[in-house]
């Protein structure tokens, strides 16, 4: 499980990092489809196991049945989403909207995501998936700006700034639940004092 | 560690007045020193070496790479500044509400709460979080809006040195480097906006809309 585990966060690197390196477009597609289908392959074989044994659980990692679903989703979208991008960049290359460099450079960022995307599925911490969630933010705000025009920009500025003002909004829940011998740091004084124990479980202690 | 919660605070309530884009990163790299020190005298305070680290990683992130990244990108920016004049009412509503949230937050916040590190400064901490938020809600200009960010963090990194004696240092590691990456990227939008659009007034970009 341990090395499924590292060959899922892996394998998207080593593809992003060899579609950095090619320029030829025939090459970067063979790359990235064979990354992805090995990216696939590897998901798949993963949840397959979580089935068999319920939780994995490490110091930094953590798999689950929910985790499963949601790879399911992912491993599912990737692929799909990487038979969708190669004739689709390969017209707009053809059409002159974007140059071959950036063409590799799309394929970069795009594992880059699925890479972000699948840490946080199965990071043991949530620190941690704070970061990686923050991490897919950043990631597909460089592709929403793709083309660098002015609708790209205005998407890409609004997006940015709307999902990582929400996400320090989550770091400030993700620190407050993190303190788990104290569920009360914040006390507010206009409430009744005794709340309930069955409303708010944490309240008791 | 009050005096230093003070001048936090009173940077903050500058920044509400200023219109002109490098006084503005001048302020925001006071108030991350002023954090990075709050965080050396925690650390002088509880004797743990993770604190000075999450200090120096501090002063080289917020002191240093950001506000050069930003100082960088004026240059492009000539002539751009906040538009101030029929913009005044918003700039005094801006205050007021920096006011407001810092008061509120001394007063919803209890002073003597169980298990946190340091009790004085986590009302500021909660009112610099607001106050980043409002400013990026008030503020047209993207450099104004990559600064209320900043402090939005800023007052989160103080919350969390607060509350906790400093999260486990790979976290802390991890937050560091997505601010930096965010404003990263955020240079680099705006860079392109000015090229594109020839203005970083965000109001004008209003064509998406839902």
């Amino acid at each position: 499980m341990y090395e499924l585990i590292l060959l899922a966060l892996i394998l998207p690197i080593v593809t992003g990092a060899l579609s950095l390196l090619q320029t030829r477009p025939a090459a970067l597609r063979t790359v990235n489809l064979l990354g992805s289908t090995a990216v696939t392959g590897v998901l798949f074989t993963m949840i397959y196991r979580i089935t068999q044994e319920n939780v994995y659980s490490t110091e930094f990692f953590y798999v689950d049945h929910l985790s499963a679903v949601m790879l399911f989703v992912v491993a599912l979208l990737t692929f799909t989403a990487t038979l969708f991008s190669l004739p689709y960049m390969e017209k707009e290359v053809k059409d002159g909207s974007i140059s071959e460099l950036m063409l590799s450079r799309y394929y970069a960022l795009f594992n880059l995501f699925s890479f972000a995307m699948i840490s946080v599925l199965i990071v043991g911490n949530l620190g941690l998936m704070w970061v990686a969630v923050e991490g897919t933010t950043l990631a597909s705000a460089l592709l929403v700006a793709f083309y660098f025009n002015r609708d790209a920009l205005e998407a890409a500025w609004k997006y940015v700034m709307i999902c990582t003002v929400g996400i320090c909004l989550a770091l400030f829940g993700t620190i407050h639940s993190s303190q788990n011998h104290c569920y009360r740091p914040v006390s507010i004084q206009f409430l009744p004092s005794a709340v309930p124990a069955a409303v708010y479980p944490g309240f008791a202690g | 560690m009050e005096l230093l919660t003070i001048l936090l605070l009173l940077a903050a309530i500058l920044q509400t007045r200023v219109s002109n884009l490098r006084l503005a990163i001048n302020i925001v790299l006071v108030q991350s020193v002023i954090v990075a020190m709050a965080c050396v005298i925690i650390g002088i305070q509880t004797h743990e070496v993770h604190m000075f680290i999450a200090a120096l990683l501090t002063s080289a992130i917020k002191v240093g790479i950001i506000p050069f990244a930003l100082y960088r990108l004026l240059p492009y920016l000539h002539e751009e500044r906040e538009i101030v004049g029929r913009e005044i009412v918003k700039a005094n509503f801006s205050t007021f509400m920096t006011l407001l949230s810092i008061i509120l937050s001394y007063g919803l916040i209890s002073p003597n709460l169980p298990g946190v590190a340091v009790a004085s400064t986590l009302p500021a901490a909660v009112s610099l979080t607001l106050i980043g938020l409002f400013f990026i809600m008030m503020r047209r200009q993207a450099v104004m809006q990559i600064i209320g960010l900043i402090t939005m963090e800023n007052g989160l990194y103080l919350f969390g040195l607060s509350i906790t004696q400093g999260l486990p240092l790979i976290i802390e590691m991890g937050i560091f480097l997505d601010v930096l990456v965010a404003v990263v990227v955020l240079v680099i939008l705006t860079y392109r906006l000015k090229l594109s659009l020839e203005s970083t007034d965000t109001s004008l970009l209003k064509k998406l809309k839902g």
